[in-house]
């Protein structure tokens, strides 16, 4: 679809003020949202992100194509609503306690909101409970963490059992992310998925949602 | 060898009668209080241990020591280093609480706080004096502070002269980068974006950064230029795998007020000072154009980042930069190895970087307050060994 590939491209160029406008005309044409989300965004965006994944783009650019989708996601969210269309699975995230760094968790958040998935970001410095009442509250699918210093990760594994000790293990999945942290950690520390970066931060939450509702289909078989 | 002969013979990439040995002298090069209080007990000099409240800063947002001249002596340190204007900071002097929650005002009067099971400061949501400007006039009309006064370094000149006779001497502004500065006043995703999007207003704050930097080492250096022998920068350019921006970014947008700033640095001393530059992570792709931009010394060398190899590293640039650093990886050895695991890394590193002068021996970043004082010990102790001539 023409006008959908010319919206994708503009995602894919970083042109925010066209993305804007693209996404505006195609509703105006009678597209759907959630055509619009799932033919032209996500695509984009996946593309952004393998680009980033190849060290062809840097944050400034990641941000930038980020943004673009973001003016895009705010005229089309209350589309969504109104058509009730459900989210990809909704996702609890924010950086964990005495930790006040937010750049690359605020980055999985946009990123992850536009592969459509709905997001609840705690922003910094988030208590245990803090996040396992969020998890509670919005039914998550998926609660991420995140830090930049070694001194603060040692609250990821007591998310983690605060999570079991709530009941929640079952339906929740804990990822983590941050400078320091390591996929030998999170094995460590029995979480669910570790990502090095927003990319790949999506491409793990949609792995795990796909898991979840296979294992949900096979249970009620 | 005086510890200033040893270090200037590394500078100017001969090789002294060992390694010359930098702890303490730079806000990148020290050790957390709290390490420190805890190194002090390890080596059984309780007297010199303080509260935050007793201790002397060269950082108190990174929380940061200004050594004890007894254990400067003792650890054999070759340098002595100075921030004018917060050299030897108190806590009570500068910090301040709000709620729960400690904060202190950096010199663009932004707040950066420490939450209360926290070991630093940090800017939040909020803190960011520029967050919301979107125009050239805006810029201007910000209340910029002045930050070349005589004041700053009055006082000062008689301490370095003293020390100087036998330490080298490394210099360092309150300001940090003109690149990482951008993300501090107008905010992470703002700055960025503005790189991407906006160049013309991020070059025109870098602008303002550099000038605001030249006025203050015009000023210091009037004062004290011809004690100094290096010149400490920070502006941090790499993240874990790879630079913060690209290389073409940095060359169009940053390089030219690198340039201009540090051309300013050496014309004004005649030649005779080294700037340092410290960035943390994957600088690796645009480190000839920080030797073009006229940086003599690169620290901290983060080797746990990619292509920070020191052995490659050494090979490629040692005839045009001096490695401030580089002696023991800090994000997994210093930390959390064994005293012998250790070991092997200093002797590696000094192995790789120590040929030819060109090295003063410095752990990757600041010691923690994590870092076991068997480890600190171990490094020492194999630096004494091993980085011999």
């Amino acid at each position: 679809m023409e006008k959908l590939d010319a919206l994708k491209e503009s995602v894919i160029e970083r042109e925010v003020k066209k993305t804007a406008g693209l996404t505006q005309k195609a509703l105006d044409k009678g597209l759907s949202p959630e055509e619009i989300l799932t033919q032209a965004l996500i695509p984009a965006l996946r593309v952004v992100g393998e680009q980033y994944e190849r060290g062809e783009i840097f944050i400034p650019e990641m941000l930038l194509a980020a943004r673009a989708v973001k003016g895009a996601m705010e005229i089309l969210k209350p589309r969504l609503a109104e058509s009730g269309v459900e989210s990809k699975g909704r996702v609890v995230i924010g950086t964990v306690k005495g930790d006040l760094h937010d750049i690359g968790m605020n980055l999985v958040a946009m990123m992850l909101e536009g592969a459509g998935f709905e997001v609840h970001n705690l922003g910094i410095d988030v208590s245990v409970s803090q996040f396992v009442e969020a998890a509670k509250e919005d039914d998550a699918d998926i609660v991420g963490m995140s830090a930049l210093l070694t001194t603060t990760l040692v609250y990821m594994p007591q998310v983690i059992k605060a999570l079991e000790e709530n009941r929640l293990r079952d339906r929740v999945k804990a990822i983590i992310g941050g400078a320091p942290v390591t996929q030998k950690y999170a094995d460590k520390i029995g979480a669910d998925g570790y990502a090095q970066d927003a990319a790949s931060a999506v491409k793990l939450v949609e792995r795990l949602i796909t898991a979840k509702s296979e294992k949900v289909k096979l249970g009620s078989m | 060898m005086t510890p200033k002969e040893r270090v200037l013979a590394a500078l100017q990439h001969r090789e002294p009668d060992r390694v010359p040995f930098d702890l303490g002298s730079t806000v990148d090069t020290s050790i957390h209080y709290i390490g420190y209080n805890n190194l002090l007990k390890h080596m059984s000099k309780e007297h010199l241990i303080r509260t935050k409240e007793e201790t002397r800063f060269i950082d108190i947002v990174q929380s940061v020591v200004q050594l004890d001249s007894e254990i400067v002596e003792a650890l054999k340190i070759d340098v002595k280093g100075f921030v004018p204007g917060s050299y030897g900071a108190r806590w009570n002097d500068v910090v301040m609480t709000e709620g729960k929650e400690e904060f202190l005002l950096d010199s663009f009067g932004a707040k950066w706080f420490r939450p209360p099971e926290g070991y630093y400061f940090d800017q939040k949501k909020g803190s960011f004096p520029l967050a919301e400007i979107t125009t050239q006039a805006e810029l201007e009309a910000f209340d910029w502070p002045v930050l070349g006064t005589s004041k700053r370094a009055k006082g000062l000149r008689s301490i370095i002269k003293e020390l100087g006779e036998q330490y080298a001497i490394a210099v360092g502004d309150p300001v940090g980068g003109i690149f990482a500065q951008g993300f501090r006043l107008r905010g992470y995703t703002n700055f960025y974006l503005d790189l991407a999007s906006n160049p013309s207003l991020a070059s025109s704050l870098m602008d303002k950064l550099t000038d605001l930097k030249i006025q203050y080492w015009d000023k210091v250096l009037d004062e004290v230029g011809d004690l100094v022998n290096v010149v400490v920068f920070e502006d941090d350019l790499g993240q874990q795998d790879r630079t913060l921006i690209s290389p073409k970014m940095y060359r169009k947008l940053v390089k030219p007020r690198h340039e201009r700033l540090f051309s300013f640095i050496k014309q004004k001393t005649s030649g005779s000072v080294y700037v340092l530059l410290h960035s943390d992570g994957s600088i690796y792709d645009i480190i000839p154009d920080l030797i073009e931009a006229g940086v003599d010394i690169l620290n901290p060398i983060q080797v746990s980042c990619a292509k920070m190899d020191t052995f490659v590293l050494k090979k490629e640039f040692g005839n045009n930069l001096v490695f401030w650093g580089g002696g023991v990886d800090t994000q997994e050895v210093l930390p959390f190895k064994t005293p012998n695991e250790v070991r092997d890394e200093v002797k590696k590193r000094i192995d790789h970087l120590a040929p030819g002068g060109g090295f003063v021996f410095a752990t990757i970043h600041n010691i923690q307050p994590d870092v076991p004082p068997e480890n600190i010990v171990a490094m020492w102790e194999t630096l004494q060994e091993y980085g011999k001539y």
